[in-house]
């Protein structure tokens, strides 16, 4: 087993969505992965459980590790990515296992499932497809050995979110009943392509459904179940949610969320559905 | 080759009488309205149209609108996520379909389904993601506009999961549950696969069996590898009661895995 010192790392900053996670990821040589973020107060709801945009991130970033070396010498673009997660409060840390369900010419599939550690107890269900793209010259150099088992974590000391993660990322609800969200984009949430980590679109979908469902359900509700389809990269910013309610009851509801670039001329980033329960 | 007939022979969707035409809103885009109606051999547990028969209107908008967005070639179905608004429908079910994103390898649709038996309310809404191909040689191309109606429908005696030789077999080690259907002509699409709209009804059949009494809401669905030979067996794990893992194999083929699901259930 080798393990990544992150000072080996050009990429990610030394403030990142990435490091304050204190995610940490296993690679196998057989294709298989395992990745974990401890479970704190800012990752989590008010209800104890996991927060849908931490798990999406550990998803998000599990998947890429997976997804690169399946594919190489050609590069991946995140086409679609779902979440499915059992709310209750959660244990110590969230674990991803993720396995390649397909590895083809054009396409890779991924399934993760999630657990809480130490009970093992499920957690959830995730997936994520991702497109098979010709390598472009400004994607960074893959390193890893894959004929090794690989641990690694983008913590640094001193890594940790001080407030919740939703403050970490400068989430501002804009509008609560018309689920208007909006991100601003800096170093903080950027991917090495200099565009918003995929996890961060989980954490501003999940928001902005929670704010208008809250409105329509009449109770609180907290984000467990994400449908996430990525169109264009969010490069500018800020990020803005358009919130459109598609069920809801006093116990549970859903939502459709458009996340549009404002500094990009509105341009559609992504297309999501968010499901909350109360 | 009229449209009619190029539509008969490529889609499972006669089974739940899907209609389908191209509309031209001035966006340069495809679009693509349908309809189908509710009839009792489609009902679900929640009283309207079954999970199942959605995702196959769905899959039928979504693919046609897409298909004809990467003219000359043709689209295959890679992923299908639907979010159910409503259980209870009085019927037809009306369905719109548009391009969210056109690329270089693929299309990425959006389809809004709406009940026009009660006020136009929301049904659910779906995402289809697709993979853009050359079309297999002696593929028939669509004269436009498409303006397609789905014939006769099938006379069908029970409900279409029992037309459709569906049923449940002892799940391996692992599984809560299986259901078996047999690969016949009628499952499958002119290039001998397992239509995406049959695939849709055997997981949903499968979750169905899983957790008794409850009604699939939401489903996201990974076409991996084409299903020829069959039986097709659907296998399940339930994440507790709300989310169920579905695998589908084709066990004529060495029991590849064709497809995989998430449902999510309610009730």
């Amino acid at each position: 087993m080798s393990e990544s010192e992150p000072e080996n790392w050009g990429y990610p900053p030394e403030r990142h969505l990435l490091r304050d996670l204190r995610l940490e990821a296993e690679h196998r040589p057989d294709g298989t992965s395992t990745a974990w973020i401890p479970m704190t107060p800012e990752v989590q709801t008010p209800k104890g459980t996991p927060s849908l945009g931490a798990v999406t991130t550990l998803v998000d970033a599990l998947g890429g590790g997976m997804a690169i070396p399946a594919v190489l010498p050609n590069w991946i673009a995140t086409a679609d990515l779902t979440l499915h997660l059992l709310p209750g409060p959660a244990g110590e840390a969230v674990e991803a296992r993720g396995q390649v369900a397909r590895a083809g010419r054009t396409t890779v599939v991924l399934e993760v499932e999630l657990f809480d550690v130490p009970s093992d107890a499920p957690r959830g269900l995730a997936t994520m497809t991702f497109s098979v793209i010709e390598r472009a010259v400004e994607a960074p150099v893959w390193e890893r050995d894959t004929s090794t088992v690989t641990r690694m974590t983008m913590a640094l000391p001193g890594s940790g979110f001080e407030g919740h993660m939703h403050e970490g990322l400068g989430l501002e609800v804009i509008d609560a009943p018309r689920g208007v969200v909006e991100l601003p984009i800096g170093d903080f949430v950027l991917n090495s392509f200099r565009a918003v980590q995929g996890g961060a679109f989980g954490a501003v979908a999940g928001a902005a459904a929670e704010a208008a469902l809250m409105e329509a359900c009449g109770v609180p509700v907290e984000a467990v179940d994400l449908h996430l389809t990525y169109l264009e990269l969010g490069r500018i910013g800020p990020l803005r949610t358009a919130t459109t309610v598609l069920r809801s009851s006093p116990s549970e509801g859903a939502a459709r969320v458009e996340i549009v670039d404002t500094g990009a001329d509105d341009l559609l980033t992504t297309w999501a559905t968010v499901a909350c329960v109360a | 080759m009229s449209a009619n007939e190029f539509e008969r022979a490529r889609s499972f969707g006669r089974y739940i009488g899907m209609t389908l035409w191209e509309v031209d809103d001035g966006s340069g885009s495809p679009v693509i309205e349908g309809f189908a109606p509710v009839r009792d051999a489609v009902r679900g547990p929640g009283g309207g149209m079954a999970t199942g028969a959605l995702l196959t209107l769905a899959d039928g908008l979504g693919g046609l609108c897409g298909g004809l967005a990467v003219l000359p070639r043709w689209v295959v179905s890679t992923n299908l996520m639907l979010r159910v608004a409503r259980l209870d429908h009085v019927g037809p079910i009306r369905g719109r379909a548009r391009v969210l994103r056109r690329g270089r390898n693929g299309v990425v649709t959006q389809i809004e389904l709406r009940d026009d038996g009660n006020a136009d309310a929301l049904v659910g809404e779906a995402v289809l993601t697709s993979a853009a191909l050359d079309p297999p040689e002696g593929m028939p191309m669509p004269p436009r506009p498409v303006d397609i109606d789905p014939g006769p429908l099938p006379e069908i005696e029970g409900t279409l999961r029992d037309a459709l030789g569906i049923h449940e077999v002892d799940p391996p080690d692992g599984y809560d549950a299986a259901v078996r259907m047999e690969v016949t002509h009628e499952v499958r699409n002119p290039w001998g696969i397992v239509h995406g709209g049959a695939t849709a009804m055997v997981i949903e059949a499968a979750v169905a069996v899983a957790t008794p009494g409850a009604v699939v809401t939401d489903t996201v669905l990974h076409f991996l590898q084409p299903g020829r030979a069959g039986p097709m067996e659907a296998r399940v794990r339930s994440i507790d009661r709300r989310y169920g893992s579905v695998g589908l194999y084709d066990t004529g083929a060495g029991g590849r895995r064709t497809a995989a699901a998430v449902t999510t259930t309610a009730g």
